[in-house]
């Protein structure tokens, strides 16, 4: 039990630290500041300590017992791992926000929420069921409207999105406020659909607990079974999906994720890269084998796993092409997010449609892993890009290389990783995904992913050289004439993202040692006796597999070559003239409008015709009539509305404050009669009865 | 013989005279002394349940002889306890926040603060009455008293068509106590009975004494009665008007605690009395629930006036209360009267948020006339924010866990009988709690976010009269909402003793 207290305190340290926060601001702001950081960096240490010395396990305390449902920290190389990411990563990024945030308004609030998320995120992992995790699945929610929406002011220089750019009518343009509400809706949409699957599951199942949901997988007695029955197994699980769609911004919830760029760099990074979009991923890693062997009984696999993978590819291109047309920096990173979270989903399903359940799996957590990476240190650099040139439009950068050497050079190494470069982790994750499609014989998938990664190599360089290379633009000249010049960061924001990109390499460059081994690790969950799962390991022919990787580093260099000659070369202009392709890409494929115009105009418009046809048009209509028929009737009969309540009101008025003796007193209006009276009456009741009658 | 629980009914009565004579010379004041006398039930009440607690249902109750009718009594146990707990919280805490908005409603004339302070003790008597209540006809009288106080209350505070709309409202209300009167009455007739175990044991004993045709009849009038009181789709008329329009802490306490006594008395009376002819009804009370929460939803969507709004958002969450009633299980009734205590302290919170802006903003209260608040009133923003997650149902709040149970039992009801038609309507209830979070977040930016606008610019953070009760109740929230066991629990064991597990 003493040790197991580690794993708890992982999650709980950075939520107490986020309720200690405001105390810290009253000593001292850099109390403040640094006490958040460390607040994290324990969590950080104690997840490493606890992955080294805790043995897997559920420990659990009582938390509802009239339904016997407890709380509990699953200790498992699967929440260990995700733990171990999600805290590293959100150190390194709140040492920057150290810097970065300097000067900004409303700190106090932002070290609140920061820590609050990565407490949230690190509870959502650590949980062992699913009642509990939902409070940090919905805390994530939570916080990242409260930071998306930090600078909840809404000047203009925190929007996203063109000024007077439209799809359909529909403004593109997105306040931080209004893309904070647009988040946390269109996520909770997705947990609508997560709650239906988890009140259905409970409904036979009567617990919550992962290990009990497996250990009670056997038999025809079992919620698998019964919801099978009835037909609701397969849409149980699909609609389970329907969470991780939402948090992990996958089609066709993907559409809050590009606008949620209105919040500060740093939250950016966080989102993308340790917390939020990261646990759809983990969940559906959580509770995807647990319908892989549920849906196996009932011969559903394909269709569930089917889903998963499709949605995954589906998603991976159409963000890409969004990113390779977008205009700002933070929107091509995150399109880019919304791409490669594809790439994982994809593995996932992969994992339930190939023969291998294992390959899949850690193929997905893998890429997780190097994405966390990579995404952390672009997010990180672009935000000093953006401080430095004072726009987020890529067109009024350019020319950053010389005066940037070491971040444009981070961006480089990260950027080579998105790209899947060889050398780089994102090469052997991204490489395992695709390998894994194709010899799995789903060509189709594979040619999706495929084509995501010619595009991936092409917006990554698109990006680096409208940024880095080339000429400064105009914007950018006349900052330097106004005596601003782009110059490096200071080491705290720094030093974050260059090691994140050296990182990046040096995960790429070890992967053949650690790979093996952290297979393992991972697998052992599954060797255990709860999750019994089919694990042979694929060995494809030496030759197909690098024939595999040869090709999709080859469409990556195409894709990115293509790139070079385009935008490294010339200056950039963005023009609002765009060929149909370029325009169907720019408008987002016109799914955020589409979106608009049903889910919140259409809403908004029923509801207000309800409102003046039925409310205003019935109920109001016959309500005004009865009151008039019985205020004319009393008005007629006794007056009754102005001698009990006009005049009680005038006469009050009139006679003022100072009533000297009872007989005006009682004068004073009807109702203060009417209630002494009353008041008069209980009291002689009551006394009545009690003293009386007697009690019994 | 300790008078606990009468003791919680005579402390408001007492208080009558007294807060009437002091006002004199306190003013606005006053509301100091309501609130210390208010605390007393809260405290009598709650050491009244210790008493009880080991006892079956955790029951502690006071009898007194009222003879020919039967008894007297006053009973607290797990089924009341937690809305007797909101009651008398909120209308102490009321008592507080009445002090610097009614002294801006009222102005400088001591003899108001006289009467307003002892119809809101009277208000509060009533509603403390109502849930003690353990006969039929005594439930009825404090039924009414309840009624009466918050009628003048609002014609003479109120805002906007005052006179008509509370007339409308005690018309509405009245009329729906009457019929509630004649399945009481009906009732007791036949079962020769007012107090209500004594109406059980004879039913149980005898259950030709009614026959179920008439059963149903005595259901569908009690029904009818409480579901005015709780505004469901159709019965709801008066209602938006009356919350909107009452004076900002007659608005809270109406919408916070009155309302929802409605829906504990269909649990304490009808389906304790008549369970299978409830059950009877609740296919059909779920689909009406299910009305009453999208309806009251997509109303509040399109609301300007905040108070409307939040008049609205009432109407829909007791929606939820009856559809948590009509799945007549443990999970779905104790969800269901948690959803009371959740929807207490989210429009205590609300409505004390909104009473605090007019105070300071000059009275305003259209949506598109405020905004920027947030750096002006951050603790006022801060308890809304709370307050709007509850509503919306977010984790750490009590909100996330009532709707939790009392969807689970929907879907439990839902599978256990494989019904598609109660599935269809769980889903889409569920589906329904999106325009809840959409329409208290974008409350939430209307009235907070954005930039100060000119008649918010120079604004100032509300009193500590008003911050407190938002602290205690947003403290409420957050306890329950992350260790429930306290109400939960004593929910699900009454629950379980009336519906079964």
């Amino acid at each position: 039990m003493a040790t197991s207290l580690l794993a708890w305190l992982i999650w709980v340290t950075p939520l107490v630290g986020a309720l200690l926060t405001p105390l810290f601001a009253k000593i001292h702001s850099g109390v403040r500041d640094v006490a958040a950081v460390g607040f994290t960096l324990t969590a950080a240490v104690l997840a490493t300590i606890t992955a080294l010395t805790v043995s897997a396990g559920d420990y659990t305390v009582a938390w509802i017992p009239s339904l016997n449902i407890t709380a509990g920290v699953l200790v498992d190389p699967l929440s260990l791992f995700m733990a171990n990411i999600v805290a590293w990563i959100s150190l390194l990024i709140m040492i920057y926000s150290i810097g970065y945030m300097k000067g900004e308004f409303g700190l106090t609030r932002y070290w609140f929420f920061m820590n609050l998320f990565i407490g949230n995120m690190l509870l959502l992992v650590l949980a062992d069921n699913l009642l509990m995790m939902f409070f940090g699945w919905e805390g994530v929610g939570l916080c990242s409207y409260a930071l998306i929406g930090h600078f909840y002011r809404d000047e203009p220089q925190y929007w996203v999105g063109t000024p007077g750019d439209k799809a359909l009518g529909v403004s593109e343009e997105y306040s931080p406020t209004k893309s904070g509400m647009k988040a946390f809706i269109m996520t909770r949409i997705g947990d609508i659909a997560l709650l239906i699957a988890i009140f259905l599951i409970y409904a036979f199942a009567r617990t919550f607990n992962y290990n009990q949901l497996v250990t009670q997988l056997g038999g025809s007695g079992s919620w698998a079974a019964n919801l099978a029955r009835l037909g609701l197994l397969l849409p149980t699980a699909l609609l389970f999906f329907g969470g991780p769609i939402g948090k992990s911004a996958q089609f066709p919830l993907q559409e809050w994720l590009p606008d949620a760029m209105t919040g500060p760099a740093s939250v950016s990074a966080l989102i993308h890269a340790a917390t939020m979009v990261k646990a759809g991923v983990f969940l559906t890693g959580r509770m995807g084998p647990v319908f892989f062997i549920a849906l196996s009984q009932f011969n559903q696999v394909p269709q569930f796993f089917g889903v998963v993978a499709w949605i995954g590819a589906l998603t991976a291109l159409l963000a890409a092409t969004q990113a390779a047309v977008a205009r700002e920096i933070k929107k091509v990173l995150a399109y880019s997010t919304v791409s490669q979270i594809g790439y994982m989903m994809l593995a996932l399903g992969l994992a339930g449609l190939s023969a291998n359940f294992l390959a899949g799996y850690t193929a997905g957590l893998f890429h997780l892993l190097s994405h966390a990476v990579f995404k952390a240190s672009l997010f990180l650099a672009a935000g000093w890009v953006l401080h430095v040139t004072e726009s987020r439009f890529m067109d009024e950068m350019g020319g950053l290389a010389k005066a940037m050497r070491l971040t444009s050079a981070s961006m480089l190494l990260a950027g080579l990783s998105l790209m899947g470069i060889p050398l780089f982790s994102g090469f052997w994750t991204k490489d395992a995904i695709l390998s894994l499609s194709f010899l799995g014989g789903q060509y189709i998938l594979y040619g999706l992913a495929l084509a995501t990664a010619f595009i991936t190599g092409f917006y990554t360089i698109r990006m680096l050289g409208i940024t880095l290379g080339g000429k400064p633009s105009k914007h950018l000249e006349e900052l330097m004439e106004s005596g601003k010049h782009p110059h490096e960061a200071s080491l705290t924001m720094l030093i974050p993202y260059l090691l994140l990109a050296v990182g990046s390499l040096a995960l790429g460059l070890s992967y053949p040692i650690y790979s093996g081994p952290l297979t393992r690790y991972v697998a052992s969950n599954f060797s255990s006796t709860i999750y019994a799962l089919p694990s042979a390991t694929i060995s494809p022919s030496g030759f197909t597999d690098l024939l595999l990787l040869s090709v999709s580093t080859a469409v990556a260099i195409v894709g990115g070559a293509i790139a070079y000659f385009l935008y490294f070369r010339k200056s950039y202009e963005f023009e609002t003239a765009m060929n149909p392709i370029q325009r169907f890409f720019w408008k987002r494929w016109y799914l955020d409008a589409i979106y608009y115009k049903v889910f919140v105009s259409g809403l908004l418009a029923a509801s207000r015709g309800l409102y003046v046809y039925v409310e205003q048009g019935i109920w109001n209509r016959l309500n005004n009539i009865v009151a008039k028929d019985i205020m004319d009737y009393s008005r007629a009969s006794d007056q009754l509305d102005t001698q009990v309540v006009d005049r009680a009101a005038n006469e009050v008025a009139s006679y003022g404050s100072r009533l000297s003796n009872l007989f005006r007193r009682l004068q004073s209006g009807v109702t203060e009669q009417y209630v002494i009276a009353f008041a008069i009456g209980i009291i002689l009741l009551l006394a009545y009865m009690l003293f009386v009658v007697g009690a019994t | 013989m300790s008078l606990l629980l009468i003791g919680a009914i005579i402390v408001p009565l007492l208080a009558i005279p007294i807060l009437y004579t002091l006002a004199r010379r306190l003013k606005e004041k006053t509301g100091f002394v309501s609130f210390a006398l208010l605390l007393i039930p809260l405290i009598t009440i709650l050491y009244a349940a210790l008493q009880g607690s080991g006892s079956n249902q955790g029951a502690y109750q006071e009898l007194y002889s009222w003879s020919p009718i039967g008894n007297f009594g006053f009973r607290v146990d797990n089924l009341s306890l937690p809305i007797l707990f909101i009651i008398s919280l909120l209308t102490a805490l009321v008592s507080l926040f009445s002090v610097p908005y009614m002294r801006q409603r009222i102005g400088d004339d001591p003899g108001r603060y006289g009467l307003y302070y002892s119809l809101y003790a009277l208000y509060s008597l009533g509603m403390i009455g109502t849930v003690l209540a353990t006969n039929l006809i005594e439930f009825y009288l404090f039924f009414e008293i309840m009624l009466v106080p918050s009628f003048f209350l609002i014609a003479e505070w109120g805002y906007g068509e005052k006179e008509r709309i509370s007339l409308t409202y005690f018309i509405w209300t009245h009329v729906g106590a009457l019929v509630l009167l004649v399945g009481i009455l009906v009732t007791a007739f036949l079962t020769g009975a007012t107090d209500m175990d004594v109406v059980i044991g004879n039913l149980t004993a005898t259950p030709g004494l009614i026959s179920t045709t008439l059963r149903l009849g005595i259901v569908a009038a009690m029904c009818f009665g409480f579901f005015v009181k709780i505004g469901q789709f159709g019965l709801h008329v008066w209602l938006p008007s009356a919350y909107a329009e009452a004076p900002t802490p007659i608005s809270t306490i109406l919408a916070a605690a009155m309302t929802g006594i409605g829906g504990y008395a269909t649990v304490r009376i009808v389906m304790t009395i008549f369970p299978q002819s409830f059950l009877t009804f609740s296919a059909f009370f779920a689909g009406w629930a299910l009305i009453t929460m999208i309806y009251g939803s997509a109303m509040a969507l399109v609301q300007d006036d905040v108070k409307r709004l939040l008049a609205y958002s009432s109407i829909s969450q007791m929606g939820y209360i009856l559809f948590g009633l009509s799945a007549f299980n443990s999970f779905g009734v104790s969800g269901s009267m948690f959803q009371y205590v959740s929807n207490g302290t989210a429009k205590g919170i609300l409505f004390i948020v909104v009473g605090a802006v007019m105070l300071q903003v000059r009275g305003e209260r259209s949506l598109s006339k405020l905004g920027g608040l947030a750096g002006k009133m951050p603790i006022t923003a801060t308890a809304a924010f709370i307050g709007s997650l509850t509503l919306a149902g977010l984790p750490s709040t009590n909100g996330f866990l009532s709707e939790f149970f009392l969807f689970q039992g929907g879907f439990v009801r839902a599978t256990d009988a494989a019904s598609e038609y109660r599935l269809v309507i769980a889903v889409l209830g569920i589906i329904a709690t999106a325009l809840t979070a959409g329409y208290s977040l974008m409350a939430m930016k209307k009235i907070f976010f954005g930039a100060p606008n000119s008649d918010t610019s120079d604004v100032k953070e509300a009193p500590w009269t008003i911050t407190l009760p938002l602290i205690t109740l947003s403290i409420v929230t957050l306890v329950l909402g992350i260790y429930p066991e306290p109400i939960l629990g004593r929910l699900l064991s009454a629950a379980r003793a009336i519906v079964g597990s």
